[in-house]
């Protein structure tokens, strides 16, 4: 594996030094209160001065958003399939999944928390349907997208339907399944903070409005810039994946994942 | 292209996209730092909003004074309205602001907290907002003032289900509670706690939001919910519906007595624009004096800005902001007016039940040389 040019790390780094000096300096020469917007060094100031609340609450949210993003991903491929495989299950299970995508999660996640209590199963639950819907529909059509040739070879060799998904559907479909889990796991990330947002105690989402209605904007910033950094993070870690496990199926641009 | 190229490609691409983040937010943060500078200058005649007719040509002619242009100003609600709002919708339907001069358009904040910022960044003129948000706020930095009380009483309490046996303070013990993050009744809990003689440790708290907290406590997730009492009306009918009998322990009852919302007002419009504020919190005033008098057409005025409103709901609940209104120190001093000893008071449960950025002065708080005098409600 090659690594990251020295010029573009450099790039990387200049720019985000200069973003943060020029919000620093803006605040500074401005004026502006820090109930507004604070400056970078009292974000940092806030967060070392409690570093242990937001590595509690940053746990919480990271196993909220893990937790239902894996079980997105095992029920999203599994539906993938079923999709695939069987006329009458996409009938059946299609226009559900299409329904609960058009749903508004921010919309049902007030009644999910009534129904699922205020802990960890309703967070993971909305994250979970958040991130479901990408998976299924990429997954469905890579397993559409094995080339017919090769599927008839499999006939002609009298190949078994476990041998067909094994040999070529599945292999053929990695790319596309990792495309949707590239979408998914910025989705989980947001459906675990809506659940935050509505109840709960906990997570860097319950943070951010505990901090809102208090004025403390430093605190809501801290949370906003962990939540982005987890995001990345997780972002990171599927492309990382993908590179060892499809490396033949790395595309040339990553497609920015789009959000509720 | 070689597979090291294609990984590259990759990797550069998840670094521009840290990049774009990073620029992301600080692009946000400065946007919205310079938001204060660009927002139109309350002191400035405001432009009509496009697609509306100018300000003047909607008021009746024969009752706008001398065919004089009138000032569009912002009024902010603390909430999405309801019928304790009538009191700040009567002046504007019934008169009193265009008699003034002035042209009052509405809009609601997310709470007082909301409210409290909106105004530290001149966002808005007028806002509704409790004392205690206004202090916390004021200790971050905003520059704001209480200039005109209309919650004159403690309307914090917490509301629950007949059958769940709160029927005191200290049957709060071993209950779970729904509460909103920030929400000052919860707040507010230690000090409630110490004068009733129970231990609030015992209690479980558990933050949801505010549309939650009824359905919660209904569906036996929590067993009760901190709520304004305002809410009660539609309390009460929620919990009727579901054969349940609701009831509530009132903080001002229970020796937890305080100013709660006012009319907050940036510093410096107060200094810049002393005649219009005292015009306004006159015609305020006024506006309000007749809606006590008058509560069944006010409750109207609600219900045409909200249509959506239940009638009867919307009129019981201006009741209850009536009775926290028309308290003895309003009928001695008049409607707006506000006691040292009380803001005192307000300000010292707040700084002993909150860590504040730092210690904030009484005169920092609010200000008696705005509120009108004297306009008492005839009985």
């Amino acid at each position: 594996m090659s690594a990251i040019r020295p010029r573009e790390l450099l790039i990387a780094m200049l720019t985000l030094v200069v973003t943060i000096g020029l919000w620093e300096a803006v605040v500074w020469a401005f004026k502006v209160p820090s109930f507004l917007v604070p400056a970078p060094s009292a974000v940092w100031v806030e967060f070392l001065g409690k570093a242990d609340l937001y590595a509690q609450h940053t746990w919480i949210t990271l196993y909220e958003t893990a937790i239902g993003f894996l079980l997105a991903m095992v029920l999203g491929i599994l539906a993938a399939i079923a999709i695939v495989y069987s006329r009458l299950l996409q009938s059946l299970v299609y226009p559900v999944i299409l329904v609960l995508q058009i749903v508004p999660k921010i919309a049902i996640a007030p009644l999910l928390l009534i129904w699922l209590g205020y802990g960890l199963q309703s967070k993971t639950t909305i994250a979970l349907l958040v991130a479901f819907f990408p998976i299924v529909v990429d997954t469905a059509t890579g397993m559409r997208a094995a080339e017919p040739e090769l599927l008839e070879l499999v006939k002609v060799l009298k190949g078994s339907r476990w041998q067909e998904f094994v040999k070529i559907r599945f292999p053929y479909s990695l790319p596309f399944i990792f495309s949707g889990l590239k979408v998914a796991i910025t989705l989980a990330v947001i459906g675990a903070i809506i659940g935050e947002f509505v109840g709960g105690n906990q997570g860097l989402g319950y943070l951010i409005v505990a901090a809102n209605y208090q004025l403390l904007t430093a605190m809501s910033f801290a949370a906003l810039i962990l939540l982005s950094l987890m995001g990345l993070g997780l972002f990171g870690l599927i492309v990382l994946v993908e590179r060892l496990l499809v490396p033949w199926g790395v595309t040339e641009g990553e497609e920015i994942p789009v959000t509720l | 292209m070689a597979d090291h190229d294609l990984r590259r490609l990759n990797r550069r691409t998840f670094l521009r996209v840290a990049v774009g983040a990073g620029l992301g937010v600080t692009s946000a943060s400065l946007l919205a730092a310079c938001a204060p500078a660009a927002a139109p200058s309350p002191a400035a005649p405001a432009k009509p909003e496009p697609g509306t007719k100018p300000a003047a040509t909607t008021a009746p002619a024969q009752q706008a004074p001398a065919q004089k242009q009138l000032r569009e100003l912002q009024f902010l609600l603390d909430v999405t309205p309801y019928g304790k709002h009538a009191l700040y919708y009567a002046p504007q339907e019934h008169g009193e602001f265009r008699k003034a001069g002035i042209n009052m358009k509405f809009a609601s904040a997310q709470g007082s907290a909301d409210t409290a910022r909106k105004i530290g960044a001149r966002a808005a003129d007028f806002g509704l907002a409790d004392t205690g948000a206004l202090i916390i706020a004021r200790a971050e930095g905003a520059m704001i003032k209480q200039t005109f009380m209309t919650h004159y009483r403690n309307l914090m309490s917490i509301m629950s289900l007949k059958k769940y046996g709160i029927a005191k303070p200290k049957d709060l013990e071993g209950k779970t509670i729904a509460a909103v993050a920030g929400d000052a009744g919860r707040n507010l809990l230690p000090a409630f706690a110490k004068i009733n003689n129970f231990d609030q440790n015992k209690m479980n708290i558990i933050t949801t939001d505010f549309p939650s907290k009824l359905p919660a406590v209904l569906a036996g997730r929590a067993q009760g919910s901190y709520e304004f009492y305002t809410s009660w009306p539609t309390y009460v009918r929620g919990a009727r519906k579901q054969n349940e009998e609701a009831t509530v322990l009132l903080y001002a009852e229970w020796g937890l007595d305080m100013y709660n919302n006012g009319i907050v007002v940036h510093e410096d419009l107060l200094k810049n624009e002393t005649s219009m504020v005292k015009e306004v919190l006159q015609a305020l005033g006024e506006g309000i004096v007749w809606a006590a008098q008058n509560p069944d057409e006010a409750n109207t005025m609600t219900l045409k800005y909200n249509p959506a409103l239940d009638k009867e709901t919307s009129r019981e609940e201006l009741q209850i902001a009536l009775d926290f209104l028309l308290v003895d120190e309003v009928k001695k001093n008049g409607v707006g007016t506000m006691s040292k000893d009380k803001m005192q008071q307000t300000l010292d449960l707040v700084q002993d039940n909150f860590e504040l950025k730092r210690k904030v002065a009484l005169d920092e708080i609010w200000t008696a040389e705005f509120a009108p005098k004297g306009l008492v409600p005839r009985a």
